[in-house]
């Protein structure tokens, strides 16, 4: 009998629905809500809850309306399986967005291979499947920005001192790539926990191999423990931190000790210093607008313009998939939309123009890298990539 | 390796090995009394500093609502003694008000004392909530519920203060030169605080009838009992001088490391142990184990610092060796 009323009542909504050309598209995301990466993730969300209003109010996607369905994965690879799988099989959508860290990300690529449904990674994993596809930009790229200032400062010795978990790593194996090529040599490797509150031995360690310039691979608010560390100790040479330290915690606790401090960066971050002529100028002025007239100035980030340039791919695609695929067809269209991503060449994004094809799943590359330092305890513009 | 860097990471040794026999003396006192193992007292270390930073911006945490609202629950279960229940209600309001209140103002002076006391109710409350009814149960049964205790105390931390660090402003500001190695003023407040502690703990166990009366309870609860002496009262005394220790402690040193919703866990387990290696029983021990832990932290660090947590942790199993083969008769009806 229930299964009768549900079946009737299905019946009912797709006539009415096809009716009134209503259907909605959902879209999946899934990013860190809570949990470690929870600060990265927030602005992630409230992008996606504004897009959503932006695209509806301009008509959606090919008339249709769109919905995110967003699931938080605590920053653990089992709940965003867990939430993946959901969104995959009983809220139907057609594309996936996340995760904010990399070890759900993963997770997340399985899920999309074996389910046939694309995912936009917006966190920088290195390798990726048939179905996804990657919106952030790749950290070699942003260690090839800071290898081409150590190089164009004459910088020959650069110490070392990050993470001792694979973030750690990644930084330090990112470096050393570029060593010959650039000239300089990463002449130390001192490790420190996140939860430290003291790095009193690696720093010292690090400033008796005499470096000429230092790269302290962590993240946020904690980064600004060895800096200053550095500083006290009397480091007179250039700090180098990762992109991870694009957050206005860092800016407060860093205090008067992280002047000149330089990060490579993202355009977003220093949106209104680029000059006229840089890729995706308009595009990232009207994110900062709008993102920031809804959530307060200055609360604009690197991580909310990532899931906004996934919004938007996913946007052109899925209007492009609609011309040949249609939404009662769910597997034929997320192929289609796969199949659309590809495609895509050019897209003007906040992060970069974004390209796909076979062979290049990360969407932007290193031309639109910007490097920023530290003035004033604010971000400021210092040079980019472009030519 | 030179004198200068011997020197610098023998005083970071020192000004650690402070803040972790604070701890561990917190620790070993709660656990004397009460036999509770009380490993949340890392978070009541932090909430502290974590609720003055955020004071300081004029903003009330909500440290200050788990304070009230612990104290408005105690009250509850007290409701069959209005002389008890009532005064606490009265004490859930002053907390909010006294938030308030320091909110508004920007003098150290007031926020700071404030800040302390808008926490120390959470580690009073958590005792009479938690641990009254459940007094004489083992000493599992009180680690586990301590160690639940510490979870949800995590967690509101984070919902309270976010996942980023936080740093209150410094007592002292500036440093000084002692043999050649820059000293944080700051610092050198919690070595001072630190001995203070440990001498007035040291007199008050052996010159004070309170003292006295905590011994008895610790060693055995029923002959202190048949003379007189409330196992309750002697609990929530220790469980008050543990949460202001801690607390204090915490706001010493949290201009000095940076706080977080999850550096209350790391002083923790430091502190445990610490503990540990002092048996759970003597104070100069937890002296001794503080300091030398503290310089194998510091010395590993310098020279292998990726296995320095493994270096600092692998230091419990000597210890916990030696004490199963020679075991402390600690008296007691365990």
């Amino acid at each position: 009998m229930r299964k009768l009323l549900a079946l009737l009542s299905t019946l009912a909504l797709a006539v009415l629905g096809s009716a009134l050309g209503q259907e909605p598209i959902k879209i999946g995301v899934v990013i860190s809500e809570t949990g470690p990466a929870a600060a990265l993730g927030i602005p992630q969300k409230n992008t996606v809850v504004l897009w959503e209003r932006v695209i509806n109010d301009a008509g959606g996607i090919s008339g249709h309306p769109v919905e995110f369905v967003v699931y938080d994965d605590a920053t653990s690879p089992d709940q965003a399986v867990q939430a993946a799988r959901r969104l995959v099989e009983q809220d139907q959508v057609v594309a996936l967005i996340g995760a904010t860290a990399i070890p759900p990300t993963l997770s997340l690529q399985q899920v999309a291979a074996e389910a046939g449904v694309p995912l936009l990674a917006i966190a920088p994993v290195v390798e990726h499947n048939d179905w996804s596809f990657q919106i952030t930009r790749a950290t070699i790229d942003m260690l090839h920005a800071v290898a081409e200032h150590i190089a164009q400062q004459g910088h020959q010795r650069l110490g070392y001192i990050g993470y001792d978990d694979a973030l750690g790593d990644d930084f330090i194996n990112g470096l050393r790539a570029f060593e010959d090529e650039y000239g300089f040599e990463v002449v130390t490797d001192e490790r420190f926990a996140r939860t430290d509150t003291s790095v009193a031995g690696q720093v010292l360690r690090v400033l008796s191999a005499q470096p000429d310039a230092v790269f302290i691979g962590a993240s946020g608010t904690v980064a600004t423990i060895p800096h200053r560390t550095l500083v006290e100790r009397g480091f007179a040479g250039d700090i180098y931190h990762t992109h991870a330290v694009l957050n206005p915690g860092f800016l407060q606790l860093g205090e008067e000790y992280i002047e000149g401090a330089v990060v490579p960066s993202d355009p977003i971050v220093v949106i209104d210093q680029i000059g006229e002529g840089f890729p995706g100028l308009d595009v990232g002025r009207e994110y900062k607008e709008l993102y920031e007239a809804e959530y307060g100035a200055g609360t604009v980030s690197t991580q909310g313009a990532y899931a906004v340039d996934a919004v938007k791919v996913l946007e052109a695609a899925i209007a492009a998939a609609l011309e040949n695929a249609s939404p009662a067809d769910l597997g034929a269209l997320r192929t289609a939309i796969r199949d659309e991503i590809l495609a895509i060449d050019g897209l003007p994004g906040v992060t970069g123009t974004l390209s796909f094809g076979p062979d290049k799943r990360v969407g932007v590359d290193f031309s639109t890298v910007v490097l920023v330092e530290v003035r004033d305890n604010d971000w400021r513009f210092l040079r980019d990539f472009t030519e | 390796m030179d004198q200068t860097v011997f020197l610098f990471l023998l005083s970071d040794g020192v000004i650690s090995g402070a803040i972790y026999a604070l701890i561990a003396v917190s620790l070993v006192l709660t656990f004397n009394v009460t036999r509770v193992i009380a490993v949340f007292v890392g978070e009541l270390a932090v909430f502290a500093p974590l609720t003055y930073a955020v004071l300081l911006t004029g903003k009330v945490p909500g440290t200050v609502w788990l304070s009230a609202a612990m104290l408005v629950l105690w009250a509850g279960l007290e409701r069959e003694r209005p002389r008890t229940a009532l005064p606490l209600l009265g004490a859930a309001g002053a907390t909010v008000g006294l938030a308030y209140l320091t909110a508004s103002a920007t003098s150290p002076w007031l926020l700071w004392p404030a800040a302390v006391l808008l926490v120390l109710p959470i580690g009073a409350a958590a005792y009479r909530v938690f641990y009254q009814p459940k007094l004489s149960e083992t000493v599992l049964f009180l680690l586990i519920q301590a160690v639940g205790i510490h979870f949800v105390l995590q967690g509101l931390g984070l919902v309270f203060f976010g996942p980023e660090q936080l740093r209150p402003p410094p007592l002292l500001r500036g440093t000084i030169t002692l043999l050649g190695v820059p000293v944080a003023r700051q610092a050198l407040l919690v070595l001072l605080f630190a001995f203070l502690v440990l001498a007035l703990l040291g007199w008050l166990f052996n010159f004070t009838v309170i003292g006295k009366a905590l011994r008895a309870s610790a060693m055995n609860r029923r002959g202190a009992m048949l003379m007189g002496i409330d196992p309750f009262r002697a609990g929530m005394t220790a469980f008050l001088l543990t949460s202001l220790v801690a607390g204090v402690a915490g706001m010493l040193v949290a201009p000095i490391t940076n706080v977080a919703y999850y550096s209350g866990f790391s002083l923790g387990i430091k502190g445990f142990v610490v503990a540990i290696l002092a048996g759970f029983a003597s104070y100069p021990l937890v002296i001794a184990g503080a300091l030398f832990m503290a310089l194998v932290e510091s010395f590993s660090a310098f020279y292998a610092s990726a296995y320095r947590e493994v270096l600092v942790f692998a230091l419990i199993l000597p210890v916990l060796f030696w004490r199963s083969v020679a075991t402390l008769d600690l008296g007691g009806d365990e």
